[in-house]
């Protein structure tokens, strides 16, 4: 794995809201290195999916990036016009989403949708595109690509949707692919078959992957590096094995507790108590101190800062100052 | 449980009663934030407070004949008077008198027909989206057929039986109109029924008629309201064209409607006469419509 | 029918009508359920796992009698309640209740906390204010809710607190079967545990039966004592916790099984070897010929494609519906025993 390519300095982005500011992604730093895959494990308003949103500029009012940078080939892509923008989206950056049918247009068919971007990144004619889309639905596993070519979007499964939204993300071979949630609206054994393929598409392309998902299953079977995030903050962040096994955040111990676990006849279930904070009014302190177990004075008065305890792992927790 | 439970609920109650006051304060502010609901609620406060005291707002009786100064043009103009701020008609009465007691007529014309149409329309489509099957289509296709009968016709024949009063222009206007609530309602009962809320309430055994009251109705109701704004406009209107027609409000009982047909025949001459209560009919519209789309908004608990 | 089960599911079907083409001419038959039969002993929790379109929530509903099924009975204390009209359907509904998959749709908006709590009560019992009140309050406490929050509306509340004032609901009554679709689906992992953790205390306390609904195994799992796997309308297996895991012998199950990801980054590459069902789910309008798992399964032969297998007791209290069932530790998750506790260990 190379040096890092694309990274996020003290990136902020706020919602403004009748009600207030929402602060969505809050001070969030991070690097991704070539052919990695880092993982963002949160739960829902923890800002994982803004964060990847951020990176694509794909922030809309009420929202807006305040500020710190998103560094890409030396670039920062903050500063960049709408138009330099598209040329990154879909081209050297790509995404696929949780919910594929609404990611894809239903008036237009599969083929027809994935020659588009690559006609237009590629400098490609239209009988080159379809070939390679062919190529590409092959690759994704999609039997008969032919026939999918001219199929519209709701004529496929969840499955097939996803595996052509992954050949159209992939079809530009873009360098980062941001994959947010992209098997929770799928049944179990459809997801085991896209994460088995993802894997399998890793190692052919070369590709870094951002992993956006509430699901540790699925980061510790994908991910090389984790982030965790809380309200809005990264609150820690290590390598994916030392991640599940030496968790320093109570919060990230809590995670891992209460997720079930097929695979241990254990029987009792931890659970984090209480609920998410209310993101428009953050306590001053850690913003995990009323859900936490090893609450001390100093976590409600004062605000921890993210610290690296080892190399490579970083904890926003006052147990381990 | 017991006491402190007890003491529980005291203290909630007494929250309870503070978020009372709090709701005042919630639709005041509500209100302040949206400038048209707040024109709107005044328009029609004000229309309101003139159509209550007309007689002490008046500054003539509107059947008063002055054949000493007819066509007396609104007081700015050259001729114009003092006398008569908005001038008078053919027969010498004082137009700005007419349109203040026209306001009675109107407006409660304009309200009783809609909530008798609505009493009318929202209960057939609450039952005909309720209990849908063989019901429901007998009822929609009696609406069909309603819609069938072009409304002019109706309401002439239905006058004409009936002989022209106040009452029955209610009657007649409140029968027209019925027929897109219910299938407005209709529709909306459709969808709400199939929601998990309905079917929850099925589950425990909540009897049909308190299903229809306390989970449809009022999730429907805030359509009503604000469809109904807009059919109190145009009920106003369509009383006034009755009136226009001379099938509506007879002499001498005035209502903007007739001041408006009684000018028709001067509009080359003395303009005055139809456009005043014109201008007031679509103040009273335009108003009640602002009202109605802010309180769309207030209706619903999840705006705060 | 035995007299000892709460409840008892025979033959249970339902076929839903599909119109379809020029003036909708053509006529099929969606079979959600075809022939389902169990039962569910007072006090325990049977879990009903399948994925999307398998009739699972749709047997759910056929059971709270949201739902007429189109064949079959449903035996509830010895009583046919199927049969069950009117007045006397009504008031059977207090031993049967549902909690709902989506705590935002299935509370009335416009209703206060209290209201949405009390409605059960009011309707099958007639208490003074005072009392009312005292059952409410005490029921928001037992589920875990705040009882100053009582004249709140539920779009003031998270999606975890909203499912609690769902379970208020649900046990008011005090009913012996509560069926529970998919309650902790649309919830994050953290207010999942807590949510399951509420529903096993609640289980403890007042004797309830539970039929839980899951679309995954991690999560019945924790509840379950018994567990049916059902796929494309039909039960596949049925048996206890315990020997679902351990000894799954159903291929279906077996696929379930493997295709969990596994939260061990250790176990990663273990898990290249596993046994991934293939294809999608086919069209439950027209379910494959013979057993309707063959299209997807690794072992099937001929005679899968042509005869449909019966949904037989292979081992005492153990049902599969499977010509060629599984023996025992194949293609196990838990075969792999010997790799569990990680030797490796991976410090930085």
């Amino acid at each position: 794995m190379g040096e890092s390519f694309i990274q996020l300095k003290n990136l902020k982005t706020y919602f403004h809201t009748e009600e207030g500011t929402v602060p969505a992604v809050d001070d969030v730093s991070l690097s991704i290195k070539k052919g990695e895959t880092l993982a963002i494990v949160g739960e829902s308003g923890s800002g994982k999916s803004v964060t990847s949103l951020s990176l694509m500029r794909l922030i809309e009012p009420p929202g807006r990036i305040e500020s710190g940078e998103i560094l890409f080939e030396g670039h920062n892509l903050v500063d960049y016009s709408k138009k330099k923008m598209r040329a990154v989206r879909g081209n050297k950056i790509a995404m696929i989403f949780q919910e594929p049918l609404t990611s894809l247009n239903p008036v237009f068919t599969v083929g027809n949708q994935i020659s588009e971007s690559i006609i237009e990144h590629q400098n490609k004619s239209k009988k080159e595109a379809k070939q390679l889309v062919i190529e590409m639905l092959t690759k994704v596993g999609i039997p008969r690509p032919e026939k999918v070519f001219h199929s519209y979007p709701h004529a496929l499964s969840g499955g097939m949707r996803q595996r052509v939204m992954i050949a159209m993300a992939l079809s530009c071979n873009p360098e980062l692919l941001i994959a947010d949630e992209p098997t929770t609206a799928l049944d179990v054994t459809i997801q085991a078959q896209i994460l088995t393929l993802m894997k399998e598409l890793i190692r052919e392309f070369e590709t870094s992957i951002l992993l956006i998902t509430h699901d540790l299953g699925v980061v510790a079977e994908m991910a090389d590096r984790v982030i965790v995030m809380y309200g809005g903050q990264i609150v820690e962040e290590t390598d994916v094995y030392t991640l599940f096994k030496h968790p320093k955040h109570p919060y990230t111990k809590g995670l891992l507790a209460s997720t079930p676990k097929v695979h241990e006849l254990k029987e009792e279930l931890i659970s984090i108590s209480g609920t998410v904070p209310n993101p428009l009014d953050y306590p001053i302190g850690c913003r995990f101190a009323d859900r936490c177990e090893s609450v001390m004075e100093t976590c409600r008065t004062v605000h921890p800062e993210l610290k690296e305890i080892k190399p490579g792992h970083t904890v926003r927790c006052w147990l381990h100052e | 449980m017991g006491e402190q439970s007890k003491t529980i609920i005291d203290a909630d109650s007494q929250a309870y009663m503070r978020k009372r006051n709090g709701t005042f304060k919630r639709w005041s502010k509500l209100l302040l934030r949206s400038k048209t609901g707040t024109v709107g609620l005044l328009i029609v406060l004000f229309i309101v407070f003139v159509a209550v005291f007309a007689p002490l707002l008046a500054p003539y009786n509107p059947n008063a004949i002055n054949p000493s100064s007819l066509h007396v043009p609104p007081s700015w103009m050259e001729g114009g008077s003092t006398a008569h701020l908005l001038g008078t008609d053919n027969l010498g009465r004082d137009i700005l008198s007419r349109i203040i007691y026209g306001s009675q007529v109107s407006l409660l014309v304009g309200i009783a027909a809609v909530l008798l149409s609505g009493i009318i329309g929202v209960s057939i489509g609450l039952i005909s989206g309720f209990y849908g099957g063989f019901l429901d289509n007998i009822l929609m296709r009696f609406v069909d057929s309603f819609l069938a009968i072009p409304t002019i016709l109706f309401s002439l024949v239905f006058l004409a039986v009936f002989g022209p009063s106040i009452m029955t222009l209610i009657v007649v206007l409140g029968l027209t109109n019925w027929t897109s609530y219910a299938r407005l309602v209709r529709g909306e009962v459709l969808s709400i029924k199939e929601r998990d809320f309905v079917r929850a309430a099925r589950s425990i055994g909540v009897k049909n008629n308190k299903i229809i009251t306390r989970h449809l109705m009022p999730n429907v109701i805030s359509t009503f309201i604000v469809i109904s704004t807009l059919s109190v406009a145009s009920t106003i209107i369509l009383e006034s064209s009755l009136s226009f027609l001379g099938l509506g409000i007879q002499p001498p009982t005035v209502s903007w409607g007739t001041v408006l047909s009684d000018g028709r025949d001067y509009l080359a001459t003395s303009w005055w006469l139809a456009t005043f209560p014109g201008i007031a009919i679509t103040i009273t519209v335009l108003g009640i419509i602002f009202l109605g789309d802010w309180l769309r908004d207030v209706l619903d608990p999840r705006t705060k | 029918m035995r007299e000892d089960h709460l409840l008892e599911v025979k033959g249970l079907t339902k076929f839903f009508e599909i119109k379809s083409g020029f003036l909708k001419r053509n006529k099929n038959d969606l079979k959600a359920v075809h022939d389902v039969s169990f039962f569910i002993d007072a006090g325990e929790t049977l879990g009903i796992v399948g994925e999307s379109g398998c009739g699972k929530s749709t047997t759910g509903n056929m059971i709270v009698q949201l739902l007429e099924p189109t064949a079959g009975e449903i035996y509830f204390e010895g009583e046919d309640i199927t049969k069950l009209k009117g007045e006397a359907l009504r008031k059977k509904r207090s031993d049967i209740q549902i909690i709902f998959q989506d705590p935002y749709s299935s509370l009335n908006p416009r209703m206060r906390v209290f209201d949405l709590i009390a409605e059960p009560i009011r309707t099958h019992e007639s208490l003074s204010k005072k009392e009312l009140e005292e059952r409410v309050l005490d029921l928001m406490e037992v589920v875990g809710l705040n009882p100053s929050y009582a004249k709140r509306f539920p779009h003031e509340f998270s999606g975890g607190q909203r499912q609690r004032i769902g379970i208020a609901r649900a046990i008011a009554l005090n009913p012996k079967l509560i069926v529970c679709d998919e309650p902790v689906s649309a919830l994050d992992v953290s207010i999942q545990s807590q949510i399951l953790n509420l529903l096993v205390k609640l289980q403890k306390e007042f004797q309830i039966t539970y039929l839980f609904i899951a679309h995954g195994l991690p999560v019945v799992k924790h509840i379950s004592d018994r567990i049916a796997v059902m796929y494309l309308g039909k039960i596949v297996e049925l048996t206890t916790k315990e020997d679902l895991f351990l000894k799954p012998k159903h291929p279906y199950t077996e696929g379930l099984l493997s295709a969990i990801p596994v939260p061990d980054p250790t176990q990663r590459d273990l898990k290249e070897h596993r046994v991934l069902i293939k294809g999608d789910i086919p069209n439950p309008v027209h379910p494959p010929s013979g057993c309707v798992f063959h299209p997807r399964c690794p072992y099937a032969t001929e005679l899968c494609t042509q005869e449909e297998p019966l949904f037989e007791e292979k081992e005492a209290g153990h049902f599969v519906a499977c010509h060629y069932p599984l023996s025992e530790g194949k293609g196990t998750i838990y075969s792999r025993e010997g790799n569990h506790d990680g030797e490796v260990h991976f410090e930085s």
